[in-house]
């Protein structure tokens, strides 16, 4: 039998059994009133609440409880509304209906003991309920996303999301950390301004249901729809797929500067913000016992190349922390320290309208930072930066100024623009691959109203990882893809101690209101309230201390000459 | 000679002890043969049957019975006996359970009270498995000590005439000392009674309404007169006239639960949450954020159908002259403010209460209940200026929205838990979360359906009966 007609026919039938209570104390309609109303609230109590084998009183409660309910709603509020009459709000009119109360309350009683001894009574009789098979689930369809930023780790959470517990897919991230960095703030963690691991967020707490897969992508076979995934000690691993996902961002791009690349500081993990903390610390410490004026000088100099946002940020965020470590070494003379950025362009922040970025300019330049502007790098020594117009002695050099797609994405033998990004229809589909979806810094997504892609920054990627999940989803259920669309809500940057700049749909901010807005809004985007409150009490901590100079790992000699 | 099988035992002890609590009845007055001793050991008996997979422990035990006996009394006095003796009339009628009022009381005091203590120690003595984790003794008497105290003191401060038990009535001893005794004796036997069936916050304070009234039933009704050489009057107008306490030590009740529900979860937090093996993956905090959003989307949905009495009754214009209006949709609006800001500590209360909508109804109904006690009595005429009245007569002025304050509870605790079950099945895509929620969980078994027929259905039926 039904399990449902079951519990509905054992319902009824304590329901009549114990009736005669309601019958004598409601009053309302004589015996038949008294029946019709059990066989009423006798299924549906049974129907939603099974009693447990075995123990009688937990029924007998149960019900009992919602007596008092019952009253409320029958005597007190439906049967003088059906007789056409008020509801007996009044205590006056209350205790009239009085005796139904207590009729109810010993009804439903009744009805819970009964209830549980006709079940018990069926399951002896004509064994235990039937319980519908459990529906096995289809095979499930593989997502796999390479990538841990952004891209990748927007798109996980946003079809989490859509599928909740599904068994329609099967989720999997390849990332090379284990972490989401939150790079908006990168650049205070190289200045000493926050802890380094208060801007990251575990993949593997913020994500429920995708498995993660900590390695790097080395190989992908479109044909064979694989990805090869080199993991820690060597280990390779073949992941299937049905759909990918290519999230796999940008690496820097030294434009064959081989000098460059083998003394600079890269500036985009957070080992690389560490790294580049550690030292500015250790060339404070060496500075402080050099004798040589020279050498000190070099210690001293801190190049960064390139004037985009990153570059502007962690400019005024070291020059911030440099100064302000000044006084904790004495034997360092003021006028020796010297923090310069080196930008291609007459103005740096191209992304910002002019007045911004002369601000921006202005603000840096009278906390002490000096600006090498139309001027390229050319190479790079140990001790020595070569620019397009001239040298810098300086052992300190972070470049910031180019950025290439992942080059892995040249392998797959798909369409790629100049910069080396995958083509991608406007669906966030590559074109030519049903089964292949790419988002970030890695695609080139067309950018209606544009004749340039969408560009690669957190704010788009978030958004392209929304539509791309939504059109996951709705290829697997057969439905068509829609395109993206996006208009960018704007920018800000923060240039030093209450110093920032912001353009919000052309509305333009600076100071220390925009400063005060981008903490707000950075500290809203930052992932997990966690994170928050751990970031917010670093910010509060720097209000009343000095910004922490320990060295947190032991740096070689020189950093920069192991690269 | 053969040792008694292990299931008779609590039949036997269960009538023995309701035997002798029903001839105490019957020595005291308020109830005859067949309702007091035969009553008595039939009931107790059928307890023991009933109850003893359920009463492993002295306060599990005692809030079983209570609830049993309450629904012994309207069967037995109120009901067969009284229509056993008059035919003719109508069944439970207002005249005859007021009649019945004393039988009530004895029936809690010289039976319920016993039984269920001492099936709990039986089932302690004879080593029976607990449902419940192991009882921490020490936290609970520091714990409950500590409560206790504050919770007397926070009360002096709120109305020091209403709690006749932790005020140093019994003539004896009088002072600060005595208060603080007694307040902390009362609140380490309610640690030690209740740790183990208690969870949140929200669970704390519906045990500690029970508590109270039930020491609003030993102290005021029983032992207080008898301690003063006085005789023992539990007519309902006696019971009537110390309404006021009765509200009273409900307040008291509750205000002991919580502050023992928040001084233990310091201490849960301090030393046993905090040790990395116990801790919660997502943090407390996120948690307690979504119960507050979900409390307060179940308190507009509350609100929504609680209005409907409030128009019918016109009760909106008063509620709009809170903020000094008279318009009935200012009242409108200021009473869906007032239910969403009551359904937020829902979410802080009772989270994680529920095993399912049954269960989310009777926490809802008692949460419904306490508001009625809190918010219709004693806060809404204070913040109109007037005196709060927990007399009967002022109890009786605000019936009318006790209907609709159930309604509320009920409706706030239903969506709140589809919210949370909501969240659940995301939550439970990974197996680490589902565990822990499914750990955290009130389990079935536990003596919540009791707690809910005892105080919702006293907290319901006297202001009724002794108005």
């Amino acid at each position: 039998m039904n399990r449902h007609l079951r519990r509905a026919l054992t319902g009824a039938v304590a329901g009549v059994l114990a009736s005669p209570i309601l019958a004598v104390t409601t009053g309302v309609g004589g015996p038949l009133a008294g029946v019709a109303l059990a066989l009423l609230v006798g299924p549906c109590f049974v129907l939603v609440r099974r009693p447990v084998p075995r123990v009688a009183i937990d029924a007998l409660m149960e019900a009992a409880t919602f007596g008092v309910p019952l009253w409320a709603m029958s005597n007190v509020v439906v049967l003088p509304l059906l007789a056409g009459e008020e509801p007996r709000w009044t205590a006056a009119a209350m205790r009239e209906v009085f005796p139904a109360l207590v009729g109810w309350i010993l009804f439903q009683a009744v009805l819970g003991v009964l209830a549980h001894a006709l079940d018990g009574f069926a399951t002896r009789r004509w064994g235990p309920e039937q319980v519908p098979p459990v529906p096995v689930p289809p095979k499930a369809v593989r997502i796999v996303i390479l990538g841990g930023g952004f891209a990748g780790v927007s798109t996980a959470e946003r079809l989490e999301s859509l599928f909740g517990a599904s068994p329609e897919i099967e989720l999997t991230i390849v990332s090379e950390t284990n972490a989401l960095l939150f790079t908006p703030m990168l650049a205070e963690v190289a200045a000493s301004s926050l802890e380094a691991t208060h801007i990251t967020s575990p993949l593997r707490t913020g994500l429920r249901r995708t498995t993660v897969v900590r390695g790097t992508a080395v190989a992908i076979d479109l044909g064979k729809r694989s990805v090869r995934v080199e993991r820690a000690l060597g280990v390779d691993q073949e992941i299937g797929y049905d759909h990918l996902v290519l999230a796999l961002g940008a690496v820097s791009n030294y434009l064959g500067m081989a000098g460059v690349e083998a003394h600079a500081f890269d500036f985009k993990s957070l080992a690389d913000a560490i790294r580049i903390r550690n030292h500015v610390i250790d060339c404070f410490e060496r500075a402080d016992v050099e004798q040589d004026a020279e050498e000190r000088r070099r210690l001293l100099t801190f190049v960064i190349a390139g004037g985009g946002f990153a570059g502007a940020e962690l400019t005024g965020g070291l020059n911030d922390f440099v100064r302000g470590m000044l006084p904790f070494y004495p034997n360092i003379p003021r006028d020796e320290l010297q923090v310069v950025l080196v930008h291609g362009g007459q103005r740096i922040l191209n992304e910002l309208g002019e007045p911004l970025a002369l601000y921006a300019q202005r603000s840096m330049a009278r906390r002490g930072v000096t600006f090498r502007l139309g001027t390229r790098l050319r190479d790079a020594t140990a001790d020595r930066v070569v620019l397009s117009d001239g040298e810098l002695s300086a052992r300190t050099l972070v470049w910031t100024a180019g950025t290439a797609p992942h080059p892995l994405l040249k392998t797959l033998g798909v369409e790629l623009d100049k910069r080396g990004a995958v083509l991608t229809e406007q669906t966030l589909r590559v074109r030519g691959h049903d089964d292949v979806w790419a988002l970030g810094d890695a695609a080139a997504i067309p950018n209606p109203g544009s004749d340039r892609s969408c560009p690669p920054t957190a704010q788009f990627a978030i958004r392209e990882a929304r539509q791309l999940a939504a059109n996951v989803q709705a290829v697997l259920r057969g439905k068509a893809p829609r395109p993206f669309r996006f208009s960018p809500l704007g920018a800000l940057c923060v240039v030093g101690h209450h110093t920032a700049c912001a353009e919000i749909k052309g509305l333009r901010f600076s100071g220390l209101f925009a400063w005060l807005m981008w903490r707000a809004i950075y500290l809203s985007k930052l992932p997990s309230l966690e994170r928050k409150v751990r970031v917010l009490g670093d910010w509060t901590i720097e209000v009343f201390f000095p910004r922490d100079i320990v060295q947190t790992i032991d740096l070689d000699s020189d950093a920069r000459g192991e690269r | 000679m053969n040792a008694m099988p292990s299931a008779r035992v609590p039949v036997v002890v269960g009538a023995i002890v309701g035997g002798l609590g029903g001839l105490g009845c019957l020595l005291l007055g308020p109830a005859t043969v067949f309702t007091g001793p035969v009553t008595g050991a039939a009931g107790g008996a059928l307890f023991g049957l009933l109850a003893s997979e359920r009463t492993r422990g002295i306060g599990e035990g005692l809030i079983w019975a209570l609830a049993y006996t309450f629904l012994l009394w309207l069967a037995v006095p109120t009901g067969i006996a009284a229509w056993w003796s008059s035919p003719a009339g109508a069944p439970c009628e207002m005249s005859v359970v007021k009649g019945q009022v004393p039988a009530l009381i004895a029936y809690l005091v010289c039976i319920g009270t016993p039984l269920g203590v001492v099936l709990g120690a039986v089932a302690i003595a004879r080593g029976l498995p607990a449902h419940h984790p192991p009882l921490r003794v020490v936290r609970a008497l520091v714990v409950g000590g500590l409560a206790g105290i504050v919770g007397s003191w926070v009360f002096a401060r709120i109305d020091p005439g209403a709690l006749s038990i932790v005020r140093g009535e019994v003539g004896v001893v009088t002072g600060v000392l005595q208060r603080a005794g007694g307040a902390a004796l009362i609140g380490a036997s309610y640690g030690v009674l209740f740790q183990r069936s208690v969870r949140g916050l929200g669970s704390c304070m519906g045990w500690g309404l029970a508590y109270g009234m039930l020491w609003w039933f030993l102290g005021p009704m029983t032992c207080l007169p008898l301690l003063r050489g006085e005789a023992l009057d539990w007519s309902a107008s006696g019971a009537a006239t110390h309404y006021g306490l009765l509200v009273g030590h409900i307040f008291f009740g509750v205000l002991l639960g919580l502050v023992f529900a928040a001084v233990d979860k310091v201490w849960v937090a301090l030393f046993i949450d905090s040790d990395p093996l116990q801790r919660e993956h997502r943090g407390v905090g996120t948690h307690a954020v979504l119960g507050v959003a979900w409390g307060a989307v179940g308190g507009l949905a509350g609100g929504l159908v609680f209005s409907l009495a409030m128009f019918d009754t016109g009760m909106l214009p008063y509620v709009a002259s809170l903020v000094g209006g008279t318009s009935e949709w200012l009242g409108f609006v200021v009473h869906l403010a007032l239910s969403m800001a009551i359904g937020m500590p829902f979410g802080l209360l009772f989270p994680r209460e529920a095993p399912d909508f049954g269960s989310a109804l009777g926490w809802g109904l008692l949460y419904g209940l306490l508001w009625w006690y809190l918010g219709a009595l004693t806060l809404y005429p204070h913040l109109l200026g007037e005196p709060f009245d927990w007399s009967i007569e002022g109890a009786s002025t605000a019936l009318p929205s006790l209907v609709g304050h159930l309604a509320y509870g009920a409706v706030t605790a239903f969506v709140f838990l589809s919210l949370e079950r909501w969240h659940g099945a995301r939550v439970a895509v990974d197996p680490r979360f589902r565990a822990h929620e499914e750990r955290h969980r009130r389990p079935t078994g536990s003596p919540a359906p009791a707690l809910w027929v005892f105080a919702l259905g006293l907290g319901v039926l006297l202001p009724i009966v002794l108005g």
